[in-house]
C-alpha cells in the first residue's frame, strides 16, 4: 500500500539549501513538507569525542560510493537533519564580486554566474543574520561591498594566534577574522571549545541548517519535517513540463508525495543522482537534463591540510578557527589567483591519528600540542570530464581528475614559505584526495542559456515548470572560498525572486 | 638481526643532570672518532633549544647540515631517536609514502638521538654523513663510552 502526502512546497533534503530556503518559504506563509532521508543527529557527549568522531568515523553515515575505477569509498557525507552543516566548520564567507564574473585562472577559464554579486548581496545580509555570522569589516584585502555590517564582531583570536597574526602583520600580509557562524553573542550558547570544526556541536551553537534553518521554520507552523525518508524517483505529467509527485520509502512502507512545487535540495552529488535515477521516456538520459549537463561540472576545489609544528612554542588554543589569510586569493607572484588560507579547527592526536595509525601516539600528543592547522583551498574548474554518475544498482559514481592544480601548487609553496618565516621548522602536509567531499559542488550548473545550462538563475530548471534545485550544485564556479554561505543566500534569493507562488 | 631496537638504546642511557661542558667533551670525542677512520661526517649537538656544538670533518659538506636540522626536528617531535620512527614505520611495512604527512623536513632514518634530564627531553645528538644506522650507532657507542668514563 502507497501513502499518498499532499502539501505545497515539497522540500528533498534539509541541508544548508533546503533548510534555509524551508525557513524563507514557511515565514511567507507557505505549506511546506521537508523531506529528509536521515534523522536528527543525537546531541550526545560522544559529538566532542575525537576518536569516536574521527578514528570511527561514527557520524558518517552515507553507503559507499565507487571512483571512477569502481573502488568503493566512504564519502564525508551526512545524512541528518542539517545534512552536512551538522559537522562543517561554520565558516561563512561570501564570494568576491569578480568570483561572479568571467576571468582567467591559472589552467583555463572560470565562468561567470547567471547572476552578480549585487544581485545577492541582500541575501548574503539576510543570511548572515539568520547564521548569527561574526566578522570584522575592513580586514580583508579581497573583501566585497557590503551594505549591513556583520551582525556581530568577528571570534577573537586566542593569545597564540593572537602573536600569529601581528608576525604575519610584520611579513606585509593582511590577516583576517574569519566570518563564523556560532552563538557567541551576549548570552549565546557558544563555549569556543575544541571540537567545533568536523563535529557537531553537542550545545546546538553552531549556526547549522538545522538551528538557523529547519527548527525555525517548524516553529512558524507552516513547515512539517519528516525524517528518515528516502526519495528514490521524480514523476511528470504526460507534457514533461510539471512534477506531479515524489517516489519515497520510509521504513520499508512505500510513499507518494504530491505538491505544486518541488525543491530538490540534496546537495552535489545526490540531486543530480535523483534526477539522473528519475529518467523517463520524455527525458531518457535524467530528468530535466536536455542540456546533458546534470551531473557534469563536478568540483570540490583542491584542499590540502597544512601543519606547522615548532617545539618550542606550545599551541593551546582551544577554537582556532579565527585567522584567514586572502593575500593570494587574486594576486600572486605566480600571476594568478591563488586561493584562500584559513585555520582549521585545533587538530588532536586522535584526528592525526585517524589517517595515521601508523604514528605512535606519543608523537601525535606532542605534535598536535605544538603545531598550528591550516587549511589551504583553491579553485578548480568545471569540466564535462569531471563528473557523477548513477551505475545500474543506483550507487554513485564519480569520476575525478584535479584540475588547476597549478593554483592550488602555488598556494602551497606560499603557505609553506609563510610557516617558514613564521619560524614553524617542521611543515607537513596532506592533500585531501577523493573521500573528502566537502565544498562539492556545480552538477546541476544554473546559467541563462538552457543549451549550457540546467538551471535558470533563479534555480529553476529549464525544463520543467515547478521543480528547482537549491543547493551546491548550481554553482557555475567553485570560487575558492568555503561555499555555505552561498547556497544559503541563493536559497533566500530563490524563495523571494524564483516565482515560487502558491 | 639481533639489533636491539632504538627505544631500548634510549632507556639504556636513562636520565642525567647533563652540562653543556660534557656535553663539548661528548662531541669531541664523537669527532675524534671520525677523525681517526677518516670518516666524512658531521657531528652537532642542541641543549634547551641551542645549538652548542658543531663540526665537519673533511669530506662532509652543507647537504649533511640540511640533515642535520632534519634530524632535529624529527627527535623533536616524536621524543624519540629519529632511528625509532624508521623502526615503527618498518614494523608496519609502510613506504615513506604513506605517512599520510608529505614532508621533507623529517628524517625517518637513524642520526638523531635524545638525551633526557628529570625533567625530559633536553637535548639532541646528531651525527650525519655515514650510512644512518652507522650514524645512529655511532653516537650509541661514543655515549656508552663517555658514560663509562664518567661513573
Amino acid at each position: 500500500m502507497t501513502i499518498k502526502l499532499e502539501t505545497e512546497i515539497a522540500i528533498i533534503g534539509s541541508g544548508m539549501g533546503g533548510g534555509m530556503i524551508s525557513r524563507a518559504l514557511a515565514e511567507k506563509g507557505h505549506k511546506v513538507l521537508i523531506l529528509e532521508r536521515g534523522s536528527r543527529l543525537p546531541r550526545e557527549d560522544r559529538n566532542w569525542d575525537p576518536s569516536y568522531v574521527f578514528i570511527k568515523g561514527a557520524y558518517k553515515n552515507a553507503s559507499t560510493w565507487l571512483d571512477e575505477n569502481g573502488k568503493e569509498f566512504a564519502p564525508g557525507v551526512h545524512y541528518y537533519v542539517g545534512g552536512n552543516t551538522k559537522v562543517y566548520g561554520a565558516s561563512l564567507f561570501r564570494f568576491r564580486e569578480k568570483d561572479f564574473e568571467e576571468y582567467q585562472a591559472a589552467e583555463g577559464v572560470s565562468p561567470a554566474w547567471p547572476f552578480k554579486y549585487a544581485d545577492l548581496e541582500p541575501y548574503y545580509s539576510k543570511a548572515e543574520k539568520w547564521l548569527k555570522v561574526h566578522g570584522n569589516v575592513g580586514e580583508d584585502p579581497t573583501e566585497p561591498w557590503r551594505s549591513e555590517p556583520y551582525p556581530f564582531p568577528a571570534v577573537p583570536h586566542e593569545a597564540y594566534l593572537k602573536k600569529i597574526a601581528e608576525q604575519m602583520e610584520r611579513l606585509g600580509l593582511k590577516p583576517l577574522h574569519m566570518a563564523m557562524g556560532v552563538d557567541r553573542q551576549t548570552n549565546g550558547l557558544c563555549i569556543q571549545c575544541k571540537t567545533c570544526d568536523g563535529f557537531p556541536c553537542k550545545l546546538g551553537a553552531k549556526s547549522d541548517a538545522e538551528t538557523c534553518g529547519v527548527d525555525p521554520a517548524i516553529a512558524t507552523g507552516n513547515a512539517t519535517l519528516i525524517e528518515g525518508i528516502e526519495i528514490y524517483k521524480l514523476e511528470h505529467d504526460e507534457t514533461g513540463k510539471t512534477i506531479t509527485s515524489a517516489k519515497a520509502r520510509k521504513n520499508g512502507e512505500e510513499y507518494e508525495i504530491h505538491a505544486k512545487t518541488f525543491i530538490l535540495s540534496g546537495g552535489a552529488a545526490n540531486s543530480a543522482a535523483l534526477l539522473l535515477k528519475s529518467k523517463s521516456s520524455k527525458y531518457p538520459h535524467g530528468l530535466a537534463n536536455s542540456s546533458g549537463l546534470v551531473g557534469k561540472n563536478w568540483m570540490v576545489h583542491n584542499a590540502t591540510f597544512m601543519v606547522g609544528f615548532d617545539p618550542r612554542r606550545g599551541n593551546d588554543t582551544n577554537f582556532q578557527k579565527t585567522l584567514s589569510v586572502n593575500d593570494w586569493y587574486w594576486e600572486s607572484p605566480q600571476g594568478y589567483p591563488l586561493g584562500n588560507i584559513q585555520m582549521l579547527g585545533k587538530l588532536q592526536a586522535a584526528m592525526f591519528k585517524a589517517s595515521r595509525p601508523w604514528a605512535p601516539t606519543w608523537a601525535l600528543k606532542y605534535l598536535a600540542n605544538h603545531s598550528i592547522d591550516l587549511y589551504i583551498e583553491s579553485e578548480d574548474l568545471p569540466s564535462m570530464e569531471n563528473h557523477i554518475s548513477v551505475d545500474a544498482d543506483g550507487r554513485i559514481r564519480i569520476t575525478w581528475k584535479p584540475n588547476n592544480m597549478k593554483a592550488h601548487k602555488g598556494l602551497v609553496k606560499q603557505a609553506t614559505r609563510m610557516l617558514r618565516k613564521l619560524g614553524f621548522p617542521v611543515v607537513l602536509t596532506e592533500q585531501m584526495g577523493i573521500e573528502t567531499n566537502s565544498h562539492m559542488c556545480g552538477t546541476v550548473v544554473a546559467g541563462n542559456d538552457p543549451k549550457t545550462s540546467v538551471l535558470n538563475q533563479f534555480c529553476r530548471t529549464h525544463d520543467l515548470s515547478n521543480l528547482y534545485v537549491v543547493d551546491s550544485s548550481f554553482f557555475p564556479s567553485s570560487a575558492a572560498g568555503n561555499p555555505a554561505l552561498t547556497i544559503a543566500a541563493q536559497a533566500l534569493r530563490v524563495a523571494d525572486l524564483g516565482g515560487i507562488s502558491s | 638481526m639481533s639489533r636491539v631496537s632504538a627505544l631500548e638504546h634510549e632507556s639504556e642511557f636513562g636520565v642525567h643532570d647533563w652540562k653543556r661542558e660534557e656535553l663539548f667533551e661528548l662531541g669531541e670525542l664523537i669527532i675524534s672518532s671520525g677523525l681517526k677512520e677518516k670518516l666524512p661526517l658531521v657531528v652537532a649537538i642542541f641543549f634547551k633549544g641551542q645549538r652548542i656544538f658543531q663540526k665537519g670533518i673533511e669530506g662532509s659538506s652543507a647537504d649533511n647540515d640540511l640533515w642535520v636540522q632534519r634530524k632535529l626536528n624529527t627527535v623533536e617531535l616524536t621524543g624519540h631517536s629519529s632511528l625509532a620512527l624508521r623502526e615503527k614505520v618498518d614494523s608496519l611495512n609502510l613506504q615513506e609514502s604513506e605517512l599520510g604527512f608529505r614532508t621533507s623536513d623529517l628524517a625517518v632514518c637513524g642520526g638523531g638521538f635524545p638525551i633526557f634530564n628529570k625533567d625530559g627531553l633536553v637535548g639532541v645528538l646528531i651525527v650525519s654523513g655515514l650510512p644512518h644506522l652507522e650514524d645512529h650507532d655511532l653516537i650509541v657507542n661514543s655515549l656508552r663510552e663517555f658514560l663509562k668514563g664518567r661513573k
